[in-house]
């Protein structure tokens, strides 16, 4: 038995403003709660269900978690650090680079030899004894472990077998995150982000179970995603070992609701709150990149970071800027329609020359655009061309990136492509390329896959 | 400056990029393999080179890789003792000192990085001035020594050495060996001593690097008044505020040709680059060209940027900034010019004067 579309709930939580809405299949609030900032996501949750927001026919619950920090989680886990590649890449060691304070969250670091060459030829055997000696010193001593291959985008399978081997060593209660689970470029990026993934691990576990378990009681149908910060859904279980996917949730998801909210596909998007606005840019679902790595508490992360511009408002030129980064946000080719949502739109002064878009329920944006959030994958790494020529690896970057969504939970059927951005190697003329390319579109509808089935 | 310490490599490696002129490599890469390598041994002593004894070896020193490919595998610790010791047993002596071989964020971060591994001193001095494409473009070939013997190691032990041959081919030779290693490699070339080194009078290459990185963090992004430490700095000039419209890169022969597309609020730049930006021209006039430098900066942030990484609808400043007198000679400009990099402009000097001496047909 499916139920009709018309009455599929979505649940979408803004767990930083404390906004929850329930939405049906055709768009429309149903209901909505609006907490006090500071309440935790799980009680927004439980509030917008106490109002009735038909539990049984919600089928998704997707939530804004608040970014989780070093600093600010006292429930940071210690970590062993373990790096596959030696002899490769050992003049750069794990966290070379952090400060001493940072450092001091690791456990165990360890270089052990394997690691595969840019085109996915084994460049030394996996040290299968020193990845047993390294899980063994780690035993009893860490609460994760992050482990990081030299070119394991491209090869996965030391990554892999060095996971095995210490789950093997560890049991299954302590967390492995790999680096080539996170698509960027750099060996020390995806370290970096494997290594703050463990440290926030027991945090990450805390707040999803908190919200899994308010979900279960009212819901228990229900699949529970959370918001990237690209504003596209992560699933939950993937959730515990990802904190840094979600960090910058709160304004992702707000780019997209906002849109939504006001009923166009791309926008610049205001949010004006008491003491600042931020603009940002949503393009058909997907948010300009800025160029720019992202840092984390001062750690270059292989996190890209959206194109946001935020201007305070006791800044004595807060209209000029304002003005200046709505004329660079609407810079493109097509001109992009203004929404101003948050909690304080109004008291804005007039943007001449610029006629906004003021939906109702603007505090609402991010909620509803957690609710309506979209899955993505996205690939961004080096393919060496070799005698296939540039046109096999294009095609192959398309298929990892249509693969990647469709683990993330997209709907086959609907996808849509960015195209597929290409950079040469420079200061070494080899067949070989930088290629990227995202892949985004709505999830699938559990109730279309149960209908087809016999 | 007399020696790097921890806490003057983030401004050598910001400094550095300014002297990449687009290319030349990430600095936080660099920057954190350093940091590794004075964390472990110490800070590294720079010397001059009239220090030194005429007749002392100094050791050249050039990472040689594709910055993409040394972001996912980064040089070994056994590189840097196995190319001193190729170099010291071809030379049957020892060296006094490193030397590096051009500035650039990965090239400044590495000599300093095995000076400080070997225990040796680095010679506050390089043979570019800037970064160039090929270890061939140097102000030391410039005044004629030659270029051979070229060394190279890899990670896994592996050793390539070309003692003798022209130029052109030795280029070839090494790009041809560089997929066996794995596209990373430390490399040395240019018998050359510390007197060779004074004779050559380049003088406070790190120090420059050092003094203009700092300058970088003095900048205030937000407005072209904000960016006046670091062009008093570097001498340079602000050409132009733009928005990145559309980036194009594609490879027919050896290097990647690309073009840069700009948006400015009245008209439209384009820039040209290979490995580094090679010359800026804005509505059909070239305004600078190589071997001068060709900056962007991000203009939310204020930091220099590696072209390759741009992104479409990124917003920048074009700087354009003046490099060593020599690279302007009629023989400076027929190695580096435009002309050697296959276009057909004469050369424009970062001020948009043009060169006062011809480059001469090629």
């Amino acid at each position: 038995m499916t139920r009709p579309a018309e009455t599929r709930l979505r649940v979408g939580v803004d767990g930083v403003r404390a906004r929850a809405v329930a939405v049906d299949g055709e768009g429309r609030l149903v209901a909505v709660h609006r907490g006090r900032r500071g309440d935790s996501p799980a009680r927004v949750l439980d509030a917008l269900f106490r109002r009735g927001a038909g539990t049984a026919s919600t089928d998704r619950v997707v939530a804004i978690l608040p970014d989780l920090t070093l600093a600010g989680s006292a429930r940071r886990a210690r970590v062993g650090v373990l790096r596959i590649g030696a002899p490769a890449a050992t003049a750069v060691p794990p966290l070379a680079g952090w400060t001493t304070e940072r450092a001091s969250l690791a456990g165990p670091v360890a270089m052990v030899g394997g690691g595969h060459e840019y085109d996915g030829r084994v460049a030394a055997p996996l040290d299968v004894p020193a990845v047993a000696a390294f899980a063994r010193t780690c035993a009893g001593k860490v609460d994760a472990i992050a482990l990081t291959g030299v070119n394991a985008l491209e090869n996965p399978e030391h990554e892999q077998l060095a996971a095995a081997v210490i789950a093997e060593e560890l049991g299954p209660d302590v967390p492995v995150v790999r680096g080539a689970e996170t698509e960027a470029l750099g060996l020390l990026e995806r370290e970096n982000t494997a290594v703050l993934d463990a440290a926030l691990a027991r945090a990450a576990r805390a707040h999803i179970d908190e919200l899994s378990a308010s979900v279960r009681g009212h819901a228990p149908g229900a699949a529970l995603y959370l918001v990237r910060g690209d504003g596209t859904v992560l699933p939950a279980l993937d959730g515990y070992r990802h904190a840094t996917a979600w960090r910058g949730a709160a304004l992702g998801g707000l780019l997209h609701g906002a849109a939504r909210l006001a009923g166009v596909p791309s926008a610049i998007v205001v949010e004006v709150t008491a003491d600042r606005a931020v603009v940002g840019t949503t393009i058909d679902g997907l948010l300009p990149d800025s160029g720019l790595p992202r840092e984390i508490d001062g750690v270059r992360t292989g996190l890209r970071a959206p194109r946001l511009t935020v201007i305070q408002r006791r800044d004595a030129a807060f209209t000029g800027r304002l003005h200046a980064a709505l004329a660079r946000a609407g810079g493109g080719p097509d001109e992009l329609p203004v929404v101003l949502v948050g909690e304080a739109p109004d008291d804005l002064p007039a943007l001449p020359g610029i006629a906004p878009i003021r939906p109702e329920d603007g505090d609402l944006a991010a909620a509803f655009g957690a609710a309506a959030a979209e899955a993505a994958g996205s690939v961004d790494r080096i393919f060496w061309q070799g005698t296939g020529g540039g046109q096999d690896s294009v095609t192959r970057a398309r298929m990892l990136a249509l693969d990647a969504a469709l683990r993330a939970g997209a709907d086959p059927r609907k996808l849509r492509e960015t195209p597929v951005r290409e950079a040469l190697m420079t200061y070494v003329p080899v067949p070989a390329a930088r290629l990227q390319v995202t892949a985004v579109g709505p999830l699938l509808e559990l109730a279309d896959v149960a209908a087809v089935e016999p | 400056m007399e020696r790097v310490t921890e806490s003057a490599i983030g401004d050598i490696v910001r400094g550095a990029v300014h002297f990449g002129s687009g290319g030349g490599g990430d600095p936080h890469l660099g920057g954190q393999l350093l940091t590794a390598a004075v964390r472990q041994y110490g800070p590294v002593p720079l010397v001059r080179a009239e220090a030194l004894a005429p007749d002392a070896l100094v050791l050249p020193v050039v990472s040689a890789g594709a910055p993409y490919a040394l972001l996912e595998k980064a040089h070994s610790v056994h590189e840097a003792e196995a190319l001193r010791a190729a170099v010291e047993a071809r030379a049957g002596r020892e060296c006094a000192a490193v030397l590096p071989v051009q500035l650039g964020s990965a090239n400044v971060a590495v000599p300093l990085a095995v000076a400080a591994r070997l225990g040796l001193p680095c010679l506050d001095a390089d043979l570019m001035r800037r970064t160039l494409p090929s270890i061939d473009m140097t102000l030391l070939r410039l005044l004629g020594h030659p270029v051979p013997p070229v060394t190279l190691v890899g990670c896994t032990g592996a050793q390539v050495e070309f003692s003798s041959g022209d130029s052109a081919v030795l280029s070839e030779l090494l790009r041809a060996v560089m997929p066996g290693l794995g596209l990373v490699a430390l490399a040395s070339a240019y018998g050359v001593t510390a007197g060779d080194c004074a004779r050559l009078g380049v003088d406070g290459s790190i120090s420059d690097c050092a003094r203009i990185g700092a300058a970088l963090a003095a900048v205030t992004p937000g407005s072209d008044e904000g960016y006046a430490p670091f062009l008093h700095a570097c001498g340079g000039r602000m050409v132009c505020t733009a928005t990145v419209a559309e980036l194009v890169q594609h490879s027919t022969d050896g290097w990647p040709r690309g073009v840069v597309s700009l948006n400015t609020s009245e008209d439209f730049v384009r820039i040209d680059f290979q490995n580094e930006n090679l010359i800026v021209s804005r509505s059909g006039t070239v305004l600078a060209t190589v071997p001068d430098l060709i900056s962007l900066a991000d203009a939310d942030t204020g930091i220099l940027l590696q072209t390759t990484d741009l992104a479409l609808g990124q917003d920048v400043h074009v700087i354009t900034s003046p490099v060593d007198e020599r690279w302007h000679t009629p023989a400076g400009l027929d190695l580096v010019g435009p002309r050697a990099f296959g276009y057909a402009v004469d050369p424009v000097r970062f001020d948009g004067t043009a060169t006062l001496v011809s480059a001469g047909p090629r």
